[in-house]
């Protein structure tokens, strides 16, 4: 499945469309994002997570969809279920990021 | 981020060899340039700061320690 794009501008819609949702926070400067992309992409065409939303969000654009999940660290990843926030980790490991959707299926 | 790195990379390299150890970090091809960094990403965050810089001196006029105060105002920003 594609990586949704989200914007401040229609973040909230995306997570109420979406029963559960992985959101990766990125910024044009942060070059762990950057290496970051390929991997977001892989794991969204991966079956095991067909259920699943991949969305991207550029945390210097969208600081309401950023304070949404109290994003401190790039890259910042979070899970929502039902449209709530459920889980967040910073990390550039695919491991940790793959270990945070796991609790989705909880 | 390490500034003190940027700021290495900002007076000793020109802008086509920052461009360049970017695509070369993102591609995983070995660095023609010493870059610090305790990783690739770091070492990307470096390469793309010192560019953003050169070009906010060269575009904007300003000088090294401006063009560092608003690089690390939008880095700021990204995460307050």
């Amino acid at each position: 499945m594609a990586v949704i794009v989200a914007t401040d501008n229609d973040f909230t819609q995306v997570l109420n469309s979406n029963q559960k949702v992985v959101v990766k926070y990125f910024a044009d400067w942060c070059g762990s994002c950057r290496l970051f992309s390929p991997k977001f992409k892989r794991m969204s065409d991966d079956e095991a997570f067909a259920s699943i939303a991949f969305v991207d969000v550029n945390a210097e654009t969208s600081p309401e969809a950023r304070k949404l999940a109290s994003v401190t660290n790039l890259p910042f990843f979070a899970i929502f279920k039902n449209g709530q926030l459920v889980d967040t980790v910073a990390a550039s490991k695919e491991e940790a990021v793959r270990e945070l959707i796991h609790k989705l299926d909880a | 981020m390490k500034i003190p790195a940027i700021k290495k990379l900002v007076e000793t390299y020109k802008l086509d060899e920052l461009v360049a150890a970017e695509a070369a970090i993102v591609d995983e091809q070995p660095l023609a340039i010493e870059v610090e960094g305790d990783d690739e990403g770091e070492q990307l965050t470096h390469v793309l700061a010192a560019v953003w810089i050169l070009n906010e001196m060269n575009d904007n006029g300003a000088d090294f320690k401006t063009a560092l105060r608003a690089y690390t105002q939008k880095v700021r920003v990204s995460i307050s």
